[in-house]
């Protein structure tokens, strides 16, 4: 696959760390310390009650599968040789949800089935985290 | 509480539907302008409020501005709404603001656009998937299609919607478009044939999708009073509401708990009237999926329940709520942001008893819907005749 001619990710001043992180293999979810609110994208405000002061957990990396769908038609020629992939919501098992590529045999891809998160680069910029249903990883290593 | 509406439309007027290379978005806005002053009878110097929704393929920062000074209005109030697909019904209820605060007398409301022959279909699909989250959707690969996919699959796991619910959607929009003589896709379609289209971002297929097409409408909302001196039978805006729950689908909580609910209750109290007092129902259908929800959260049945709903021809025309008796989006015609206008000129129409061999006998309130994003905005207007 091309990965060269994938979408390259702006990112700004309520994500940069967020990116920064999960470079680093560390997907984080983001904590309100003033109302413990908890939610997947980084934003330097909190959504439930407004403070600032607000940190970024580790995220353990686990949940099951609320949603997916394959994406059988391309949405622009970047994508056109990647299909058929599958992108699904994930609801992770600090509670909140993200969405994400779903890694595995595209027929075993179900809905409550569990997932893990796996690193992999998606572009030259960044390394999306992507949630790996429960097969031989090897086998389709070539595919993430 | 709102106030009671005291407003009413007083002109339609639709462009041809379908493919027409060298008109261009403007000029689509002005051919249905002209023939919605005809329509009602006045002219231009009789507007004095000009609402747009914009253009995907002519980029105005300033919309309505430029769609004013294309038609050589001066409107005391100008402005567009930005709300994707709720855009259109908005645009009626924004007018009765600004009727009944004595901003405006007369609004005209437009939504135009030559997205068929301007970008092809190609780049429209691109256009809208640009239009995801750019870090946190788009990046992946999200396509408009795959996002409404994500809840069509979550709606089917908690109660069962199948290829067929979703199909027979498709099959009675066209079937209704085929009564029309200008829809754009009038070739028969079988519930086997829906349910057995092309895939496209499963449980969505081909049949579930919405067209793409040239053209455009517009619509002349004014006081009851002076409506009621007009030429045509005033279409009395009952009630409106909106309602909303998420800019991006990534951010939702429930896929399946959207702003349809808030946005019907609130016209329904405005109207005095309940889901049970509705005529005939225009749905905002970009995916066959959203009417489902819809029939659902509006509470013309119970959440879950739509698939026996839709059985035994309820929604078809003949049937105890006649859906979509144009065609929809997905039969009818769609120019991109502004689709919802045709739901609406409809409905009017439907009201004023014109609609010949489609007409819905005795309809007397008619209740259409808009609905922008990945199930964001949500906006409903409740006409009564």
């Amino acid at each position: 696959m091309n990965s060269h001619l994938l979408p390259k990710v702006i990112t700004n001043e309520d994500t940069n760390p967020y990116w920064e992180n999960i470079l680093k293999g560390n997907l984080t979810i983001q904590r309100c310390r003033m109302c413990t609110e908890i939610w997947a994208y980084p934003q330097n405000v909190c959504c439930n009650c407004l403070s600032t002061d607000i940190v970024s957990v580790p995220c353990q990396g686990t949940g099951v599968i609320y949603s997916y769908t394959i994406i059988l038609r391309a949405p622009t020629p970047e994508f056109s040789e990647k299909i058929p992939y599958a992108i699904g919501i994930i609801e992770l098992d600090e509670g909140c949800k993200i969405m994400a590529e779903i890694i595995g045999p595209l027929s075993e891809i179900k809905i409550n089935k569990r997932v893990s998160v796996v690193y992999s680069k998606s572009n030259d910029v960044f390394i999306f985290p992507k949630f790996s249903i429960d097969f031989n990883l090897e086998a389709y290593a070539t595919r993430i | 509480m709102r106030k009671k509406s005291r407003v009413a439309i007083c002109g339609v007027g639709e462009t041809n539907i379908g493919k027409f290379p060298g008109v261009s978005s403007l000029q689509n806005h002005a051919i249905a302008s002209k023939l919605a002053l005809e329509d009602a009878g006045i002219s231009k110097t009789d507007i004095d409020g000009v609402l747009t929704v914009g253009s995907l393929v002519e980029n105005w920062p300033h919309h309505s501005g430029a769609v004013s000074e294309y038609l050589g209005i001066k409107p005391k109030y100008t402005n567009t709404i930005t709300q994707g697909g709720a855009g259109c019904c908005t645009m009626i209820q924004n007018a009765e603001m600004l009727i009944n605060e004595g901003v405006c007398e007369t609004v005209l409301c437009i939504g135009a656009d030559n997205q068929l022959s301007g970008m092809t279909r190609e780049l429209a699909i691109e256009a809208f998937a640009k239009n995801r989250h750019p870090q946190f959707e788009y990046p992946l690969g999200l396509s408009t299609p795959a996002a409404y996919a994500l809840i069509a699959q979550r709606h089917s796991h908690e109660y069962g919607t199948s290829r067929e619910t979703l199909s027979k959607i498709a099959v009675m929009s066209r079937n209704h478009a085929i009564l029309n003589p200008k829809a754009q896709l009038r070739d028969p379609l079988t519930l086997n044939e829906a349910i057995n289209s092309k895939e496209i971002a499963p449980p969505l297929h081909l049949t579930d999708c919405c067209i793409s097409s040239d053209g455009g409408g517009a619509i002349i909302v004014t006081s009851l009073e002076r409506a009621r001196d007009l030429k045509q039978f005033p279409i009395q805006l009952m009630g409106s509401g909106n309602g909303f729950s998420h800019e991006h689908i990534c951010y939702s909580t429930n896929l399946l708990t959207n702003g349809v609910i808030q946005s019907g209750q609130t016209a329904f109290a405005q109207a005095n009237l309940t889901p049970q007092d509705i005529d005939i129902a225009l749905l905002y259908d970009c995916f066959t999926i959203s009417v489902i929800l819809q029939l659902e959260d509006y509470g013309f049945c119970e959440k879950g329940s739509a698939d026996e709903f839709i059985s035994n021809g309820r929604i078809e025309l003949g049937g105890q709520l006649p859906i979509n008796t144009h065609g929809g989006l997905l039969a009818y015609g769609n120019p991109g942001l502004s689709g919802g206008i045709f739901h609406i000129i409809e409905a009017v129409n439907q009201l004023r008893n014109a609609c010949n061999n489609r007409q819905v006998i005795g309809a007397k309130v008619a209740l259409v819907s808009g609905i922008g994003g990945i199930m964001s905005y949500a906006s409903t207007i409740i006409l009564g005749s």
